[in-house]
């Protein structure tokens, strides 16, 4: 007795202990609660189904997956979706490793022109509100056949795309792709970066030819990337919900979370948590397949190694062709949707493109009237758009903070304790909130926190709900870069101090986090970035009194403020790029080694 | 098998800092040749420009009479057609393969028929005694059996030339012992030209026929190795060479007929050339002798033992005069006790005498005390 | 087996947690103690001072933006130190933030004005969160649309259609609803999701009743010169007329005024569904209507030229401020509460003009004026369907299911 319970002391003597248990107890609450209720959802009647279901709110129904699973609605309900899910998500992951790929490549391996501008302006899309990009594709490339007027681009060309360019499966798979591009350079060109270059020039020792090396040996070895990539660009582009919606709805292509959106928001809320668990399960099963494909034999941990000389590829006479085609696809991503936004954001009246029509009123004028085309202030004299800024900035910083610090200390912990089952348990609760949709959650969370919990008050309409729910769900980003980092730093650095006396908190803020600095602000970048620019985690959240800039934009929108809501989004970028660009001149952080590690 | 000329190969890294400084050296065929150097002194970047790796900045490399690379002709033969096989010091095994995969994945290269490749696969790795884990990945293998796929992988296409980085630095005392000798056996079976990187003289000393010691980028001396050890050029070869190393005593000389007078505070000498050479009336030397070539006696120079290091075979002293110490090496299991007295006196005609200024080798020859 | 066990682990103890949360029974609202049955007599100088004496603020949930000025115009001038909050919400997440804040007992709304009739009726009222109240006063004003839901404001979606060029529509091309399932219109018939706004898909709904459906096979007669031939799996002429538009490539949008501006901007026919007011909007925005050139049908589409829907006035069950949040209702009816007197004011100081000049917004009040060149709610009553509610709960399901076979 005795025994054990020296064997408890010793436990939890070790910080990383305590934290490991404080992790395990307030994660199962926070991550695996919600997917609790998600499963009980799916077995009772909903306000909205009583009409469908007739029984009592509450009562306990197996309806809802006789119903998706086993009715004639499963193919529209589920089969089809599913399908078209699956297939833009596959593709999206296709599309950003192609793009993220060969950029990362062309940036670390050859000698492309341009490349400091070009990498700066090439996160740009993952900066960016996801669906945004969405809008700019539409404003662009929209054809008579749908909408009846043509875009930007027949005004310049004088083509008109097809259909099939405009609208649906094409377009969600290369604007995902491109928003998630970012994602895929940072990882792929992290691992190119540090790839040892004899791995290659032993290949090229033995004769190997140029495609044959690029397919055997590079393309094998930051394979690992490009798993971790496609977990992150799936999960992601199947939990997208805005780019499917703008693009989708108007051919009446539906994946699982418009389907999942109708269904919550419709009569039907109890298939629409099922919808959610399936694409948890989906996640959860990619991941699976993931960790086999990398599996134990095949260790990687050979492949980085100081790389002194990575050997430049000449592109030649190709040198300045691809450099300026990088230009261009840059250009497209990153700059040409910003200077739609401006433009939009310009015009006296929407879609009149001359010069005379261009006005700064709806960044500067005076309000002038609620039935007239500028029934608010200029953004820039809006109190409501500083008091909406100053909100976002807030709860970004909250959810920074929060999740940056959780992150680096689970990152800690985890590494510590690496292998045991401890660790391995908060691991993957840490990675949960990734992968369960964001409208599915926050959904839930409206339910869990609406009412008083134990010692947790009601957080209905409060700050804090959004804060709360922003930290977690940013939580796996932030984990992530913790892990990474912590797994930099040998154990002995810390044991050093530990055999001198030096008490943990001591440690921590006098060893590990100075020698970790710039990788543990990193983590705290991210989360911020990922918070300003979110909507669908915030938008049934939100009450007047905490709107965030993301969903003043899509009131704007709604209302038909097409101006407002481009210089929202416009406002946004520029404030995310201020921030970005000022903590890395300070620290020497950025997304990418956040992301990367 | 060929022979590799360097002439005038020069490599500079960025504007400025020169890697290697118009090196001239030809490597015989079947010669096994250690460049030698501490770190940083462009040794590893002269290998791989001889492998085509690192582009010089001028000069030209020869293989027999083929020219591989001149700056003047703009010749730069890739690497693939040099035929060379290259060891690098982290092995480079692609972790993704199989070592059967690592090895025949540059024969299916050459495009050598599958049951060649497969028989080719078999035979080395049953040189390399690696037949039982063709079906591991690295991963899964000791540094040693790692050491020796990658030199299976790098010998199975028979190269002409075989270069190495430094191979056995991250293996065990005991391992590089091994290694060692499978290297030499190697080295004698194929016939090969070696040519190897280390920061070791005792790995050169041991394997190699020919040494290029060379730093900051100069080479120093290229020669056999028991010439490198017992003639070295100058001060810097003479140090880099030996374990205990060469002691070096600072002594003012005075011409004496053929032989120069040395002398310091502590003791006078008298170094008799071994061939006559021209010398000064009077200068400032530095003297080297070998740990070796000090003998205990029962008179001599008296010295006070300031640490004696048995090692079984032999013992390695650090006698003091004054403030002079000097290492000696005594073969045969003896220990001295500390601090005790001993005289020493010197034997053979080794000693090496450094002009102080040039830090350049005059002459051997060999001493007497003078009382 | 290391895995599993951490999953079950895991399982036990949010398991464990979910068990203290929920412990804790929330009390049940208790909306039904309002009987509908007998007309309130209180009055609005009752229900004001009342209010006032109360002295909670006061809190609204609008799909209008109008009644969120109508809230700060009332207070300014009736209420002044009582406080105030008026918030515009889409109308499924009110249903659900309403739906949840009186199930928590969260201090919410106290009164909200929302359409969707079938959401609000079994998802508010059925569930007793939210509740039909008027006084003697509004039944005077308002007379039969005080029930089952009480209007306060009607709204219309007709049928528009860009016009005034040779490769649009001309005025009275559109005489027929059935122009939409027409192959020659195929892909020009726009609408909002209705499935993502309820109003669309109650229209929809209604049109499958009894009534509508036969007004709608009379129509198709009229517009292809055959009879309707019902497919198999569609019950009525409603049903077939909703497989036809989806089956006819309908553009379904996110938001009305997206719409409006791509037909209005359309270089080929066409159409939709779209809230009036949007013409307005679309007029008087530029002197050469070089942007919008929209039109919107009347009286002479066989059988209706789209829908009439009414955003409810209704009291929320745990009201902070019930009096004052009743007294703010019945001054909406009056015209000062519809239109303004000129002199009322917001917050940012702009003079109250309520529904002033705006086309589609029909006061529950018949007796309020309508904007100069609009029609009365009697008038477009006529030609538009009237979105019933209690038809509307009672087949949405129905519907809805049809659509997802169908979209």
């Amino acid at each position: 007795m005795k025994k054990r319970w020296n064997r408890i002391k010793t436990f939890f003597s070790k910080p990383y202990n305590v934290l490991l248990i404080l992790f395990l107890v307030v994660l199962s609450f926070l991550v695996v609660f919600p997917l609790i209720s998600i499963i009980k959802d799916t077995f009772i009647v909903h306000s909205s189904e009583k009409s469908r279901i007739h029984q009592a709110v509450g009562t306990f129904t197996d309806y809802h997956w006789k119903r998706l699973f086993a009715s004639e609605f499963s193919k529209s309900l589920l089969w089809d979706p599913l399908k078209n899910s699956l297939k833009t998500s596959a593709l999206s992951c296709v599309v950003s490793i192609l793009i993220g790929g060969t950029f990362a490549w062309l940036v670390s391996r050859s000698d492309m022109r341009w490349k400091k501008l070009l990498t700066k302006l090439f996160i740009f899309p993952y900066i960016m509100p996801s669906w945004t990009l969405a809008l700019a594709w539409k404003n662009f490339f929209k054809n008579i056949a749908v909408t009846g007027s043509n875009g930007i681009f027949y005004s310049l060309t004088g083509i008109q795309v097809p259909t099939w360019f405009a609208y649906g499966e094409f377009p969600i798979i290369i604007v995902t792709g491109m928003h998630y591009a970012p994602f895929a350079y940072i990882l792929i060109g992290g691992i190119l970066h540090n790839m040892d270059a004899n791995l290659e020039e032993a290949a090229i020792i033995l004769k190997t030819k140029r495609l044959r090396m690029f397919t055997r040996i590079t393309i094998p070895i930051v394979m690992p990337a490009v798993l971790s990539t496609i977990i992150l660009v799936f999960s992601g582009a199947m939990a997208s919900f805005a780019t499917p919606q703008f693009l989708g709805l108007p051919v009446r292509y539906y994946v699982l979370t418009t389907e999942l959106y109708a269904s919550i928001n419709g009569t039907n809320p109890g298939v629409g948590y099922i919808l959610a668990l399936l694409m948890i399960f989906i996640s959860i099963v990619i991941m699976f397949i993931n960790q086999r494909m990398i599996g134990n034999r095949k260790s990687y941990a050979t492949v980085t190694g100081k790389s002194a000389n990575i050997s430049i590829f000449h592109l030649g006479i190709w040198r300045t062709p691809i450099s300026i085609m990088a230009f261009l696809l840059v250009m497209c991503m990153s700059v040409i949707p910003l200077v739609t936004f401006a433009l939009e954001s310009l015009l006296s009246y929407t879609g009149v493109y001359d010069f005379s029509n261009l006005t700064l009123s709806f960044w500067i004028g005076q309000a002038q009237g609620h039935d007239t085309w500028q029934s608010e202030p200029g953004i820039l004299r809006n109190s409501e758009v500083y008091r909406t800024l100053w909100n976002s900035i807030k709860l970004s910083f909250t959810c920074s903070m929060g999740a940056g610090t959780l992150g680096f200390l689970a990152g800690y912990s985890i590494v510590r304790r690496r292998g045991s089952l401890l660790s391995q348990t908060v691991e993957n609760l840490t990675f949960i909130p990734y992968l369960i949709p964001s409208m599915a959650f926050s959904a839930i969370y409206l339910s869990m926190f609406a009412t008083r919990r134990g010692i947790i008050p009601s957080l209905y309409g409060t700050f804090a709900i959004l804060a709360l729910i922003g930290t977690v769900k940013y939580l796996p980003m932030a984990s992530r870069s913790g892990v990474n980092s912590m797994l930099q730093l040998s154990p002995e650095i810390e044991e050093a101090g530990i055999i001198m006396g030096v008490p943990w908190v001591k440690r921590m803020t006098r060893i590990i986090i100075p020698i970790e600095k710039t990788t543990i602000v990193s983590g705290y970048l991210l989360p911020f970035i990922s918070a300003m620019r979110e909507l669908s985690l915030f938008v049934i959240l939100v009450t007047a009194n905490n709107r965030v800039l993301t969903t003043l934009l899509l009131f704007y929108d709604e209302k038909g403020y097409t101006q407002f809501s481009n210089a929202v989004n416009l406002l946004i970028i520029i404030v995310v790029l201020i921030i970005n660009f000022t903590v890395e001149r300070i620290t020497g952080a950025s997304i990418e080694k956040g992301v990367g590690g | 098998m060929p022979t590799i000329k360097l002439i005038d190969v020069t490599k500079k890294f960025g504007k400025g800092s020169l890697a290697v400084d118009h090196l001239n050296m030809e490597i015989k065929d079947g010669e096994f040749v250690s460049l030698l150097g501490p770190s940083g002194c462009g040794k590893t970047t002269t290998l791989r420009m001889i492998a085509g790796l690192e582009t010089p900045t001028e000069g030209e490399i020869y293989f027999d009479d083929e020219c591989v690379f001149s700056d003047e002709k703009g010749v730069n033969l890739s690497p693939d057609k040099r035929n060379v096989g290259f060891l690098f010091q982290n092995y480079a095994l692609w972790p993704h393969m199989t070592v059967y995969n690592n090895i025949s994945f540059g024969l299916e290269n050459m495009k050598w028929p599958k049951e060649k490749i497969d028989a080719r696969v078999k035979e080395i790795c049953e040189t390399m005694r690696i037949s039982e884990y063709m079906n591991r990945y690295p991963a899964e293998l000791s540094g040693g059996q790692q050491q020796r796929v990658a030199i299976a992988r790098t010998l199975a296409p028979n190269p002409r030339v075989l270069l190495m980085d430094e191979p056995l630095s991250n293996l065990d005392a005991k391992l590089r012992n091994d290694m060692r000798t499978e290297l030499k056996r190697l080295h004698k079976n194929s016939g090969s030209t070696f040519v190897y990187v280390t920061h070791d003289q005792s790995e050169a000393m041991t394997l190699s026929t020919k040494v290029a010691l060379i730093r900051n980028g100069l080479l120093q001396q290229y020669c056999p190795p028991l010439q490198l050890y017992g003639e070295p050029n100058n001060v810097f070869c003479a140090d880099f060479m030996g374990n205990p190393s060469m002691n070096f005593v600072e002594m003012h000389g005075v011409r004496k007929g053929d032989d120069v007078l040395l002398e310091n505070k502590e003791f006078k000498l008298l170094f008799k050339p071994n061939d006559p050479i021209d010398i000064k009336e009077e200068n400032d030397y530095v003297l080297g002798i070998r740990p070796e070539f000090i003998k205990i006696a029962d008179k001599g120079i008296r010295s006070s033992v300031i640490s004696s290091l048995p090692s079984g075979m032999e013992t390695t002293l650090s006698l003091g005069v004054g403030d002079i110490v000097l290492s000696a090496v005594v073969f045969g299991s003896i220990d001295f006790a500390m601090e005790s007295t001993e005289y020493f006196d010197f034997e053979g005609n080794g000693y090496v005498l450094f002009d102080k200024e040039s830090q350049e080798k005059l002459t051997l020859g060999s001493l007497k005390i003078v009382e | 087996m290391k895995k599993l066990l951490s999953v079950l682990f895991v399982l036990l103890l949010a398991v464990s947690l979910f068990g203290c949360g929920s412990k804790e029974e929330n009390p049940t609202p208790q909306g039904n103690d309002t009987p509908t049955a007998e007309v309130d007599t209180a009055t609005f100088e009752e229900l004001l001072e009342a209010g006032i004496a109360n002295g909670n603020k006061l809190t609204i949930y609008t799909t209008h933006s109008v009644a969120v000025s109508a809230l700060q115009a009332f207070m300014r001038k009736y209420a002044p130190g009582v406080e105030y909050e008026g918030t515009q919400i889409g109308d499924t997440n009110q249903v659900t933030q309403v739906a949840q804040e009186v199930k928590e007992g969260v201090n919410g709304a106290d009164i909200i004005f929302i359409q969707d009739g079938a959401r609000v009726l079994t998802d508010l009222v059925e569930e007793g969160y939210v509740y039909n109240w008027y006084n003697q006063e509004i039944k005077d004003l308002v007379g039969d649309d005080c029930e089952p839901l009480l209007v306060w404001d009607y709204c219309n979606k007709v049928i528009m259609y860009n016009n005034g060029g040779e490769k649009t529509y001309n005025e009275g091309d559109i005489t027929n609803i059935w122009y939409c399932t027409d192959p020659a219109n195929k892909g020009s018939f726009c609408m909002k999701d209705p499935t993502t706004e309820g109003v669309n898909m109650n229209f929809l709904v209604n049109l499958v009743s009894d009534e509508n459906s036969a007004k709608l096979e009379a129509a198709y007669k009229d517009y292809y010169g055959t009879d309707l031939v019902l497919d198999d799996d569609c019950p009525n002429a409603g049903y077939q007329f909703i497989k036809m538009i989806y089956a006819n490539d309908m553009v379904l949008g996110s938001s009305d005024s997206t719409i409006a501006k791509d037909i209005a901007a359309a270089e080929k026919p066409m159409s939709g569904l779209l809230t009036l007011n949007k013409y307005l909007k679309s007029r008087g925005l530029r002197e050469d209507e070089k942007t919008y050139n929209l039109l919107y049908t009347t009286n002479n589409v066989n059988p209706v030229a789209g829908f009439i829907y009414p955003i409810y006035g209704l009291q929320v069950a745990n009201a902070d401020n019930p009096e004052l949040a009743k007294a703010f209702l019945i001054w909406l009816y009056s015209e000062e509460g519809w239109y303004g007197n000129g002199e009322l004011t917001c917050d940012d100081d702009s003079v109250y003009k309520g529904m002033q000049g705006r086309y589609g917004d029909y006061s529950g009040n018949t007796s309020n004026p309508i904007a100069d060149g609009d029609m009365s709610v009697k008038e477009w009553k006529k030609i538009l369907v009237q979105e019933d509610p209690e038809q509307a709960a009672e087949y949405r399901a129905d519907v809805e299911d049809f659509i997802q076979l169908i979209k």
